[in-house]
């Protein structure tokens, strides 16, 4: 009742106020162009854990900033699922969320979230809307965190949402680029 | 009543401002940050036993000024049977943007984004008048000026020609009055 009085009240002295908004700011969206590093032997672990079992699975990756530019994919993070089936995965929050904790302590992001697909081909390793609604939620909220999909025979795909501008480095032997952010791994075990 | 908090997303190496009011959830907390406060989790030490319950009252569990820890769950796949659409944050409405939430049918909270800080606001609907804005403890460069009108515990009222346009505008129309400390009045 306070605040309908005043703003009543504030109606009659409205002289006082007023103005016109000149100028809207346009939201564009940002667009990083950042470089994410990282080795072949890293890639390649991911992929032997992911493909262990034959339900979907993920895995983090966490590393640091190196230049304004750079990122580099230091270390693979386990988390537990809380569910998991053919072709779902959903990290479990409690686990998760320790696992995240304790980058932001260690000075360390998120930068990667890797995760399998069933099938075979570079077609396979095509991100789901699903994929793309989780990356999108990481990165509406400032996350530098790209995803990334395995196939079962080694194709490993980098995406964004919102088609953020990125590149994906990979340093080592064992692996063939064939396209932007599109990867095959060679020496699959 | 209100409490200062930080807001760690933890993996991100950021931290935000927030606050809780009496009665807020943490879903609540995480909308007026512009983010989905169902699929982010909150607590008070960084371990799985301090997690709030979205739906809780996170009121009473914190103390102003305590830095709370954030993180969402991945998800990846095709949840079979269940639509999600994907939606653009450029398809939002300008106040969901901004960070600010609608709280009640006729109340919105955010923060107001300006040169001298942040501040915490409110914009209330009033049936037949228009919107009312609200910002608290404004800053002392324009505090004093005519169109700021206290109206208890730290609360002041933005005094404005027009009261009856969208909540993004009047967002930024505080945000203008507080940037040109009232010279562009």
């Amino acid at each position: 009742m306070k605040r309908i009085l005043s703003f009543m009240k504030g109606r009659l002295k409205s002289w006082l106020g007023f103005f016109r908004i000149f100028n809207r700011p346009q939201l564009m969206p940002t667009e990083a162009g950042m470089t994410y590093v990282m080795s072949s032997l890293l890639l390649s672990h991911c992929y032997d854990y992911l493909n262990k079992s034959d339900a979907e699975s993920l895995l983090y990756a966490s590393g640091f900033e190196l230049s304004e530019d750079t990122l580099v994919l230091d270390r693979l993070v386990q988390v537990e699922m809380a569910q998991q089936s053919w072709g779902y995965v959903n990290a479990e929050t409690g686990s998760s969320h320790e696992s995240l904790v304790k980058m932001e302590k260690f000075g360390q992001k998120l930068l990667a979230l890797f995760h399998i697909h069933p099938g075979d081909g570079e077609g396979a390793a095509f991100p789901s809307s699903l994929d793309l609604t989780t990356m999108e939620r990481f990165e509406r909220a400032g996350y530098v965190t790209i995803g990334a999909v395995f196939s079962r025979d080694g194709w490993v795909q980098f995406f964004s949402a919102n088609h953020k501008k990125f590149n994906a480095r990979v340093f080592g032997n064992g692996v063939e680029q064939h396209g932007d952010k599109t990867f095959k791994l060679t020496a699959v075990s | 009543m209100l409490k200062q908090v930080k807001i760690i997303l933890a993996g991100s190496g950021k931290v935000l401002d927030g606050f809780v009011t009496e009665s807020d959830t943490p879903a609540a907390l995480i909308e007026r940050l512009g983010l989905d406060g169902q699929e982010w989790h909150l607590s008070t030490d960084g371990t799985s036993k301090s997690l709030i319950p979205s739906n809780q009252d996170i009121f009473p569990r914190v103390q102003d000024g305590e830095a709370l820890w954030a993180t969402s769950d991945p998800e990846f796949g095709s949840r079979v049977g269940v639509v999600t659409p994907t939606r653009s944050l450029y398809q939002l409405p300008f106040f969901q943007r901004e960070g600010w939430a609608k709280v009640k049918p006729n109340l919105y909270r955010g923060y107001y984004k300006t040169e001298l800080g942040n501040f915490p606001g409110e914009i209330e609907i009033i049936p037949g008048w228009g919107h009312a804005a609200f910002i608290h403890s404004p800053p002392q460069k324009v505090k004093n000026h005519p169109c700021f009108e206290p109206v208890g515990n730290g609360w002041y009222r933005g005094n404005f020609e027009n009261t009856k346009v969208s909540i993004g505008e009047a967002i930024l129309a505080m945000e203008l009055l507080i940037n040109t400390k009232g010279e562009r009045l």
